[in-house]
């Protein structure tokens, strides 16, 4: 390997690239450790660098990312160590930065997207990896919260749902903080949140739509009448007089929606314990909850600690406030989501970005990618050894493209123009609400690009997006394809029979 | 397997007036491959040079502005293009422009190809030969 176990040539007389970096990290107060939480190069690696041996850094390439991580990290200038490391480390075997970015043939028929991997592509590369992260770590928390379930869910011991960490709001007195959860990073900031209409609302109980307080009325509490609010059943105490765990209002948004809060104006002015629970499924353990308020009365703002991911969104009353006759009641005349909608049937993954409340940073990815900047850069992406030992025998074995680097370039700018149209696409249906596609549409389009039979079928396409739905609120066009087409040689089959 | 979706002078127009009641199903064309691209079946979008020439669909005006955002790339018209280009306006008596989107079904390789048209026998003709999937609007 390129620079393994060589020790140091010094960048100035008596003083190596390592005794550089360490002597900088000692003035700027900082352990390897702390360097190591701050540039995630490992603990080991920094120590082998302030020695001078690169043998842990994987390669040039790497050691040179690391240096200049290192270097930051403690207040020293990268460029003259990463000058003296390619004067006097650098392996002539190892390919440039500028060789490794550069593809081997010419991208076809672009010429307004024509491809160098300037140094665009490391910023690139860190805003997907930053975002990607984010996702990950948002994950993380919810799932980390969800198994400490502090919080006994009202559902009984059956619903154990993954509730992420609320932070609750609310315009009435006392109501409670919980623990927060981790913050949206700036960059999923601007979504374009307003009000969702949803559905239908239906009263709930814990036994789900079954045995909702006053199900008749429970359109009043959407209908922002104070006069005219739903009420629950009157109980002799605000624990519903042990009859039950509690009782709510269910919003079916349609669809998947993001859900920023929800804000409800009940007729009583305190008394109230109010979770907020969402889902994609109207079953209380599908439903965790996501925020909550105690003590609450009049207007109630209930907002998780980071917007989520729901179609279902459940008003749940824990505690009831008092009524005028010495019993207790919840009622509630006006629930509004605040959230914004999500691009239609496609999965709930990761590429599903905020759409940007301008055109900023799409018009910005736009310029990068249309680039002909012939500069480059090194990265310090990390990628794991598997996937990069798949990915050398794919160019090696299959020469899928003229190098790893190549290969993993292509596939971040192909997810790049995907995630451009996607986002360009909802935001011109966010204007234009009649042309957003259904899932049958979709489905039919796929069928044609694809120039497959069904796509003669638009009838029992459109039939299956329904069926593929409602099982599977997040189903793709190509599902509905493969549904179809079953079903298709389901009914052959039978007729041949 | 990748796959190239190409627009004719029809299919930029459409595109770029959303009021037109074609509009719609070029959407949906464009947010299938979207999805297909995001889910790691890349599609691409594409458009010859010379077919944007004749839609009038300029990358610099901001009558253009929600196309301009949409990342389609151009298919230019360089030597090789232009050689088969001419071949084909020569056997089919085509317009440049069609001559051009039939040179870039020709060249599009291994990939499979899209082409969304408001004629697909004018389409079929050029693929001369070639597998092509023809959308038609």
């Amino acid at each position: 390997m390129p620079g393994c176990g060589r020790r140091g040539v010094g960048i100035l007389p008596g003083v190596s690239i390592g005794a550089t970096l360490a002597a900088a990290r000692r003035r700027s107060g900082m352990t390897v450790g702390e360097v190591s939480q701050h540039t995630r190069v490992t603990e080991t690696i920094i120590r082998g660098i302030e020695q001078d041996d690169y043998a842990a850094c994987g390669g040039d390439f790497y050691a040179r990312g690391h240096i200049r991580a290192i270097a930051r990290a403690v207040g020293e200038d990268p460029v003259p160590l990463i000058d003296e490391f390619d004067s006097t480390w650098r392996s002539a075997q190892e390919l440039t930065a500028a060789e490794a970015f550069k593809p081997a043939m010419p991208i076809r028929k672009r010429e307004r997207r024509r491809v160098r991997w300037t140094a665009f592509l490391a910023v690139l590369v860190l805003a997907v990896l930053g975002f990607a992260g984010y996702k990950f770590v948002a994950g993380a928390s919810r799932t980390q919260h969800a198994a400490a379930g502090s919080h006994p869910s009202p559902g009984g011991p059956g619903s154990a749902p993954p509730a992420s960490a609320p932070a609750v709001q609310g315009s009435s007195a006392q109501v409670s903080s919980a623990p927060a959860t981790t913050a949206p990073p700036a960059s999923a900031s601007p979504i374009v949140v307003q009000a969702l209409a949803p559905s239908s609302v239906a009263a709930f109980g814990p036994e789900g739509l079954a045995n909702g307080d006053d199900p008749q009325g429970a359109a009043l509490a959407i209908a922002g009448n104070p006069a005219r609010p739903w009420i629950s059943q009157w109980y002799a105490t605000a624990e519903f007089g042990a009859l039950k765990t509690g009782t709510g209002l269910l919003l079916d948004m349609g669809r998947t929606v993001t859900v920023a809060s929800v804000r409800l104006s009940l007729v009583s002015r305190f008394g109230a314990d109010i979770d907020l629970r969402a889902g994609s499924k109207p079953e209380l353990a599908w439903l965790p909850r996501v925020a909550s308020a105690a003590d609450a009365g009049g207007t109630v703002r209930l907002q998780p600690g980071t917007p989520v991911q729901a179609r279902y969104v459940l008003i749940w009353f824990t505690r009831l406030p008092p009524d005028n006759a010495g019993t207790y009641q919840a009622s509630v005349y006006q629930m509004t989501v605040q959230g914004h909608r999500l691009p239609a049937c496609t999965t709930l993954v990761w590429y599903v970005s905020p759409v940007p409340a301008d055109y900023t940073a799409i018009d910005r990815i736009n310029e990068l990618l249309d680039s002909t900047d012939p500069e480059t850069v090194n990265t310090s992406m990390r990628i794991p050894k598997a996937l990069r030992e798949a990915a050398a025998l794919a160019v090696s074995e299959l020469g899928v493209a003229p190098s790893t680097t190549a290969l993993t370039a292509s596939a971040l700018r192909s997810m790049l123009q995907g995630t451009v149209m996607l986002a360009v696409l909802e935001r011109h249906f966010e204007k234009y609400p009649e042309l957003r596609p259904s899932l049958g549409d979709l489905a039919i389009a796929a069928a044609e690009m694809d120039g497959h039979p069904l796509a003669q079928q638009p009838e029992l396409l459109r039939r299956s997006a329904a069926e593929v739905q409602r099982r599977h609120p997040d189903a793709s066009p190509d599902d509905v394809l493969l549904w179809a087409e079953a079903l298709q040689s389901a009914a052959d089959q039978l007729g041949a029979a | 397997m990748s796959r190239i979706v190409l627009l004719d002078n029809e299919a930029v127009q459409v595109l770029g007036d959303r009021t037109h009641r074609q509009h719609r199903r070029v959407l949906d064309q464009l947010q299938t491959a979207g999805i297909r691209t995001v889910r790691g079946f890349p599609v691409e979008v594409a458009v010859p040079t010379t077919v944007r020439v004749e839609a009038g669909w300029d990358r610099t005006s901001s009558a253009w502005a929600f196309v301009n955002q949409l990342p389609i790339a151009d298919v230019p018209l360089g030597p090789k293009h232009a050689d088969a280009a001419a071949g084909i306006r020569k056997r089919t008596g085509v317009s440049v422009a069609d001559a051009h989107l039939g040179s870039a079904i020709q060249a599009a390789g291994s990939e499979r190809v899209t082409v969304i048209t408001s004629d697909p026998g004018d389409m079929r003709n050029l693929a001369e030969g070639r597998r092509v999937d023809v959308v038609a609007i």
